[in-house]
């Protein structure tokens, strides 16, 4: 049930006519990082049913309207996110999967197979029952609000890592649905780096049931746990988003590689979500550190940079903008081969899939369709119709 | 800096060129002293006017950098060798110094 | 101890560099021959000459420590790494940026696409000589 919010303009007949339009016509296109409005009351009323008590109770505690919104449900902050009004960081809520997603996405932006995740804040809830609980009631209603029914969706079903035992039974649980594509972690806010061997029954667990791992941060309260210097010493949420998905990101990868994970599962896909392509260079260091160290890393029998462009993936969303456009391009084309197209709907740092087209035209075909649809085809296993 | 042109250059140096090549590695130049000469051409000289033989080694690798000046097989002196910004040797004493440690074992 | 002796009769490229018991298992010895630094090992009484230039940068690889190295299993059942330290003085590392290299063989353990070309080594009348 959307919100008649919509901010999002409508582009007229003409704009749709132009020439990166057409040509995104004839090709389907995965958006693999769509985003529900989770903190929306509808979405959270759809949880209840879903919910041992006392967490059922909780929640519907934290709906009433004389209560303060989620205190005691999920974690908030003091950045202005909004600029009180003067960027609007929510274009719309998401809450129904025709009206907010399909007629959007595909009308503005092409997309055909969009992967939806709620993105949920989990990681700072002390209690891990209480965790464990909320996230297995998101998984239930992504399932019920979001995918069945509609053929071309398909979801990422979240794990909490401080109980890596009930992750597994979470995984082995979504693995049922066919339309559950992935395993998505949550990267900001997990204390112990997600490479660390206590997550390897989850790796294990995804292996076993060909999801790939998905990784996405956050810009939010949960990061105070990993990295409090951003989320309470920074001046502005300027700084701290910008540092914030890269610090998360460039942790994870290098907590993955130090501790063999690609190695130890090899099978396993890792894909990673907003943050760009600039931060995968943090790979050439990696290199370098190990020709120097290799003997503490010795479950690694191949140079960091070759486990990356064998089993790892990155979301072009948000398109680092050097002065030089030259330059990304550049970048965009050193990683080409393991590159995937999210729009990060409804968030307004989108990238619009025809500007995207604009730093692929130097690709070839082949490369461009692979950013646009083939390896999140291959990845995520999503047959798409050509 | 020590030049050799082509011609004059002795046989190895083409190998030795090659070795790095393969490598990758900056390009080979010989060892020189501190005062930029070749050591092949002084140790040449020495050798043929003094009819021995000269060789610069290490024993204790590892331990520092100190080298032995061996003449017929005995040490007579140590002197240390470094290497420059493109991994060559140098060895750090003017040739001059060299030519008097020779001729000092010769002119007991 | 001449390097030349006229009954060894030696090659241009042959060069006496040590006395056999001078290098012993475990020493080694590094010598200038040929305008290049070659160093000389005795690894488990087998004789081995590298140059003396790493395959990164050209450090003195001969002179770095000669230790062991790890090498590690991962049992997907049990999840459980087991740590191996192995090739215990067989493995040299070049004392400027710790690249590893296997000394039997010259395979750079860094670097699986490096392998150091070795000199041929023999033993006459006690001479340990190596060809350039």
């Amino acid at each position: 049930m959307a919100e008649s919010n919509q901010s999002l303009a409508r582009r007229s007949d003409h704009a749709k006519s132009n020439k990166l339009a057409k040509k995104l016509q004839d090709v389907p296109v995965i958006d693999v990082d769509v985003h529900t409005s989770f903190r929306n009351e509808g979405i959270q009323r759809d949880m209840l049913e879903y919910l041992d008590e006392p967490y059922r109770t909780q929640l519907e505690y934290n709906l009433r309207p004389d209560t303060s919104s989620y205190d005691g449900m999920y974690p908030t902050d003091t950045w202005d996110r909004d600029m009180s009004g003067k960027l609007p960081t929510e274009l719309m809520q998401v809450t129904d999967p025709v009206e907010d997603i399909e007629e959007v996405l595909s009308n503005e932006f092409h997309v055909d197979y969009p992967i939806v995740n709620h993105l949920p804040e989990f990681n700072s809830i002390p209690q891990t029952d209480k965790a464990v609980n909320l996230n297995r009631a998101a998984n239930e209603v992504m399932v019920d609000r979001f995918l069945e029914g509609h053929d071309n969706f398909s979801g990422l079903a979240t794990v909490v890592p401080q109980d890596p035992e009930a992750a597994v039974e979470e995984i082995e649980r979504v693995a049922q649905h066919d339309q559950i594509v992935g395993i998505l972690l949550n990267t900001s806010g997990v204390g112990t780096p997600l490479g660390d061997p206590e997550y390897d029954p989850i790796y294990r667990a995804a292996e076993d049931n060909d999801l790939p791992m998905v990784y996405h941060g956050a810009a939010a309260a949960d990061l105070a746990i990993d990295f409090p210097i951003l989320q309470y010493e920074l001046n502005s949420y300027f700084a701290n988003h910008s540092l914030a998905h890269i610090f998360s990101q460039l942790l994870t990868l290098t907590s993955l590689i130090e501790n063999g994970v690609p190695e130890k599962f090899p099978d396993l896909d890792f894909v990673f979500q907003e943050a760009g392509v600039a931060w995968v260079s943090l790979v050439y260091r990696l290199n370098r550190d190990y020709k120097e160290r290799r003997s503490e890393v010795p479950l690694l029998k191949k140079p960091p940079e070759d486990y990356v462009r064998d089993q790892f993936y990155f979301l072009t969303q948000p398109l680092e903008e050097p002065n030089n456009a030259q330059h990304l391009q550049q970048h965009i084309e050193m990683w080409a081969d393991n590159l995937m197209f999210g729009t990060d709907h409804p968030h307004f740092d989108i990238d619009n899939t025809e500007v995207l087209m604009r730093h692929l035209e130097s690709l070839s075909e082949e490369k461009r369709n692979k950013i646009l649809y083939g390896n999140a085809a291959e990845v995520f296993d999503i047959e798409v119709n050509l | 800096m020590g030049d050799d042109s082509p011609d004059e250059q002795p046989s190895w140096w083409k190998q030795n060129e090659q070795l790095r090549a393969e490598l990758d590695l900056p390009t080979y130049d010989a060892p020189v002293f501190t005062d930029e000469t070749y050591v092949h051409e002084v140790v040449s000289a020495l050798e043929e006017e003094y009819r021995c033989d000269i060789q610069f080694a290490d024993p204790t690798p590892g331990a520092d950098n100190d080298w032995e000046i061996r003449v017929n097989g005995r040490p007579v002196r140590t002197v240390r060798r470094w290497r420059d910004s493109e991994a060559n040797t140098v060895f750090e004493m003017t040739s001059q110094e060299f030519r008097e440690t020779i001729t000092e074992v010769f002119d007991d | 101890m001449s390097t030349k002796k006229q009954d060894l009769s030696l090659a241009e490229n042959e060069h006496i560099v040590a006395q056999e018991d001078e290098l012993a298992d475990g020493d080694r010895i590094v010598v200038l021959l040929n305008g290049r630094e070659v160093g000389v090992f005795n690894v488990n009484g087998e004789y081995k000459a590298y140059t003396n230039w790493c395959a990164h940068q050209g450090g003195p690889l001969c002179e770095g420590p000669v230790t062991g190295t790890v090498e590690a299993d991962f049992d997907r059942d049990s999840l459980e790494v087991e740590l191996d330290w192995c090739r215990d003085g067989e493995v040299l590392n070049c004392p400027w940026h710790g690249w590893e290299y296997d000394i039997t063989s010259g395979q750079c353990l860094s670097d699986s696409d490096v392998k150091l070309r070795s000199f041929p080594v023999r033993v006459e009348q006690g001479n340990v000589i190596v060809s350039t």
